[in-house]
């Protein structure tokens, strides 16, 4: 508690006196670490105590360190930490998949798919009509010319049902690891971040297309979309398989400084994704399953290096992801951010619940599991960017209320699912609160 | 960014061969030569030299320091910690006034013995090349660091116990004054770049809240998971190494001295769970040292730094043995095996170098490199030809 304190103040005197701009650029990343280390670290254990998960401390402490508040970790220190958040990105990835368990994911095929499938569609109906009201009625009328309203409208909705769909998968491994849940709904919520995953990359290019023919008059839903879409995800999972391939016989026949090779296999994945592009989240998901599905004697392995390296990567991942939301897109449209997070999750609960009626699944599938799809991170905050871009007018607005709502997703998303996996008695509680 | 990738995919290639290496000579019988080799580290510093030969190729000249620059920091800074982690003064067998004076005796030979032989030996050996005095002294201190990662001992049935606790004893003596030495040598070599009141008072108050955490994180560490320990032990160390560069000060001191506060509280040491964590990733820090720090080998002519280096390997050994002479007078008796290794201190020394003065550190860099490289060979050499002992990893 002292060093929290003690550290938190010093952060603060710090930003008095804006250390970063007479820091050395090495030592200054540097120091940034360690601080991010230390003080997220220590917020994440108080949150704890208070019962909500320390991915949310990390979070708020990336929040109030970051270039909105106390403007400790600037936005350049963001800049430059992104490709230790990559790194962190692909080993969380990596864990996500290695956590799957492709038998029982086959067994269970049916009613994830029905899931996936009614989450999809109710999500996206849901959130995309009423946001074609207010796009239509409130937000866009002093933006665009006023014969653009209506097709801009229905093109904003069509692209806000799919951000919708969108949720983080790293939130969801990070809260599962942070727990040691075990059990049906986290098996289920698990299988289905994964799955779904492939069907929002899908659905976001298909609803791309279809919102630039409307709004822009380009664009266009030809074949050639589908084929250009098919073959990145194929190049992605024959990316993945080897990747995963590597991985095993890494651990098959070296196995030793497993945590170090797989922070250098995380380095490459990045490094590849900085200069192909290519999805590389789901990339990193099949690779981490193929390993331990195929491989069964790399399991163990795996999961103790990834163990070992998961409390650092999380802070570095969440404290930046914090750092990065942007607070005066938040106070500027935070009405909408919060009509887009509450519809969201109606509509994600209905989604879910639709499903799990369907395929007579468990009381936690149907009453908690929409809990564990609210978080919204790293992906979506990708496709609104792609939005911005293709939409230079009213496209910003759009991303900024998507924002918003990434913003409280992110905070009461982990806590939402947390809450959830503790009602369905699936944690370990194996968290010692020692500070 | 296509330089990126490319050093990146270079980097794993030798990562992984390194790796490769290294289990296959570890696999070997414990008497084998490979074996020796391969517990010394000798497959890693000569794929970095490799490495850094290509790396010089891809990148233009500093980038790739540039992007590994906040991994060397933590990695100097981890290496110092733990060093000095052994340090724990109320444990530390045979401390009396004799044994401190031989450790005196021993620093003051090999320190001043280093100075005056280096240069005159370059002169009348290499058709002279002369050394600017701050790389002499830098290069004269490497003289006194001892290997803390593996001692070499005798066979079990001829172990001698007192021969080997007195090596001990010199080794952490000695490398832990020339770390300390190192780091007041340079603090005042350069100017601070601390130049307003405020951020003079934000880091003296820095440095209290620092030693504060250390404090409370050496009774608190006890209770924390060994994966919570690593984050804060990273933390803190990462800090520390940037703060040192921040301060032009030594990071390998700076990281010292925070350990030995350390483990010097006064708390029950049964509970003392820091070390034995971070000693698991002894050997992953270890081996990227050893990867990454012949990046600046190129960045030099080979020629020069080829030359100091065998000569203070030879130095070094000549030294030792001059005072494994004195000892004698004295008749007391240490293990040579175990004065010989390098490991990774001077490697460590020499990159703090780096982040004190620069680019001109390199000949130091370069030579320390060298040093290391041939210096370890041999000792491994007479280690296996000698025929009378294993290695231990500690």
């Amino acid at each position: 508690m002292i060093v929290s304190i003690s550290l938190i103040l010093f952060a603060i005197l710090l930003s008095k006196v804006s250390f970063q701009s007479i820091l050395p650029p090495s030592g200054e990343l540097t120091f940034l670490l360690g601080l991010i280390l230390i003080v997220s670290f220590l917020v994440g254990k108080l949150s704890l105590k208070i019962k909500i998960p320390m991915i949310t401390g990390f979070l708020l402490t990336g929040i109030f360190l970051g270039p909105y508040i106390l403007n400790i970790i600037t936005r350049e220190g963001v800049k430059s930490l992104g490709l230790i958040n990559e790194i962190a990105l692909s080993i969380i990835a990596l864990s996500a998949g290695g956590e799957l368990d492709l038998k029982e994911l086959a067994k269970k095929m049916g009613s994830l798919s029905t899931i996936i499938l009614f989450q999809v569609f109710i999500a996206f109906i849901g959130v995309g009509f009423v946001f074609l009201l207010l796009f239509k009625f409130i937000i866009l009328p002093p933006i665009v010319k006023e014969s653009d309203v209506t097709s801009f409208s229905i093109a904003f909705a069509i692209l806000m049902g799919t951000i919708a769909t969108a949720k983080s998968p790293s939130t969801t491994i990070a809260i599962i690891m942070e727990t040691g849940s075990e059990g049906n709904l986290t098996d289920t919520v698990l299988a289905i971040t994964v799955l779904k995953d492939v069907v929002i990359i899908v659905l976001f290019t298909l609803s791309m297309a279809l919102a630039s023919e409307i709004a822009l008059g380009r664009g266009g839903l030809d074949l050639f979309i589908f084929y250009e879409l098919f073959l990145e995800i194929i190049v992605a999972i024959l990316i993945g398989l080897f990747i995963g391939l590597l991985l095993a016989l890494y651990y098959k026949f070296v196995n030793r400084y497993n945590l170090l090779f797989l922070i250098a296999l995380s380095f490459l994945i990045s490094a590849f994704y900085f200069q192909f592009h290519f999805h590389f989240l789901l990339s990193c998901m099949i690779a981490g399953a193929f390993a331990t599905n195929f491989f069964k004697e790399t399991r163990e392995s795996f999961h103790s290096s990834i163990k070992e390296a998961s409390l650092p990567i999380f802070i570095i991942f969440f404290t930046i992801t914090g750092a990065d939301l942007n607070l005066s897109i938040f106070k500027k449209y935070w009405i909408f951010a919060l009509l887009y997070v509450l519809i969201r999750a109606l509509m994600t609960f209905l989604g879910t619940y639709t499903g799990a009626v369907i395929k007579k699944g468990g009381k936690e599938i149907k009453y908690l599991s929409w809990l564990g799809f609210l978080g919204q991170a790293g992906l979506t905050i990708g496709f609104l960017t792609i939005i911005e871009r293709q939409f230079p007018s009213g496209g910003g607005i759009l991303k900024d209320i998507a924002l918003g709502g990434i913003i409280l997703n992110q905070i009461f998303g982990p806590i939402g699912f947390k809450w959830a996996l503790v009602k369905a008695g699936e944690t370990k509680e194996k968290i010692s609160v020692s500070i | 960014m296509e330089e990126f990738l490319k050093a990146t995919l270079l980097i794993v290639f030798f990562l992984v061969f390194s790796f490769i290496a290294s289990k296959l000579f570890v696999k070997r019988e414990k008497e084998s030569f490979l074996y020796l080799l391969g517990v010394t580290g000798e497959p890693f510093v000569i794929m970095g030299i490799f490495l850094s030969f290509l790396l010089e190729k891809v990148f233009p000249p500093g980038k790739a320091l540039e992007i590994f620059a906040p991994f060397l920091i933590v990695i100097i800074a981890f290496i110092g910690f733990l060093y000095a982690s052994n340090f724990v003064v109320k444990y530390i067998k045979g401390l009396e006034i004799k044994n401190l004076l031989y450790v005196f005796f021993f620093f003051v030979l090999s320190y001043y013995g280093a100075i005056l032989t280096l240069e005159e030996g370059l002169k009348a050996f290499f058709g002279g090349y002369t050394i600017v005095v701050k790389d002499l002294r830098v290069l004269a201190l490497s003289v006194t660091l001892f290997s803390p990662f593996f001692i070499y001992t005798e066979k079990k049935e001829s172990r001698k116990k007192k021969e080997l606790s007195l090596t001990l004893f010199i080794s952490y003596f000695s490398s832990f004054f020339a770390i300390i030495f190192f780091g007041l040598f340079f603090y005042r070599e350069k100017v601070i770049r601390i130049d307003t009141l405020s951020v003079r008072l934000s880091f003296l108050l820095f440095g209290i809240i620092l030693l504060l955490s250390v404090g409370l994180f050496s009774l608190l560490s006890s209770k924390l998971k060994r994966e919570e320990v690593l984050t804060l032990s990273i933390g803190i160390l990462a800090i520390a190494g940037g703060m040192a560069v921040f301060t032009a000060t030594s990071i390998i001191t700076v990281a010292a001295v925070l350990s030995f506060l350390y483990v010097n509280m006064p708390y029950r040491i049964k509970e003392f769970k820091l070390i034995p964590h971070l000693m698991m990733f002894e050997k992953p820090v270890f081996i990227l040292l050893l990867l990454l720090t012949p990046m600046f080998l190129f960045k030099i002519e080979g020629a020069q730094i080829f030359k100091i280096g065998i000569l203070l390997v030879f130095i070094r050994f000549f030294l030792r043995a001059v005072f494994m002479l004195f000892l004698k007078i004295f008749n007391r008796r240490i293990s040579f095996a175990a004065l010989l290794p390098y490991g990774p201190l001077p490697l460590a020394i020499a990159v703090s170098y780096f982040f004190i003065v620069g680019r001109e550190s390199f000949i130091v860099m370069g030579s320390l490199i060298i040093s290391q490289l041939i210096g370890d060979f041999l000792s491994t050499v007479y280690f296996y030809y000698s025929g009378k002992g294993e290695v231990v990893e500690k």
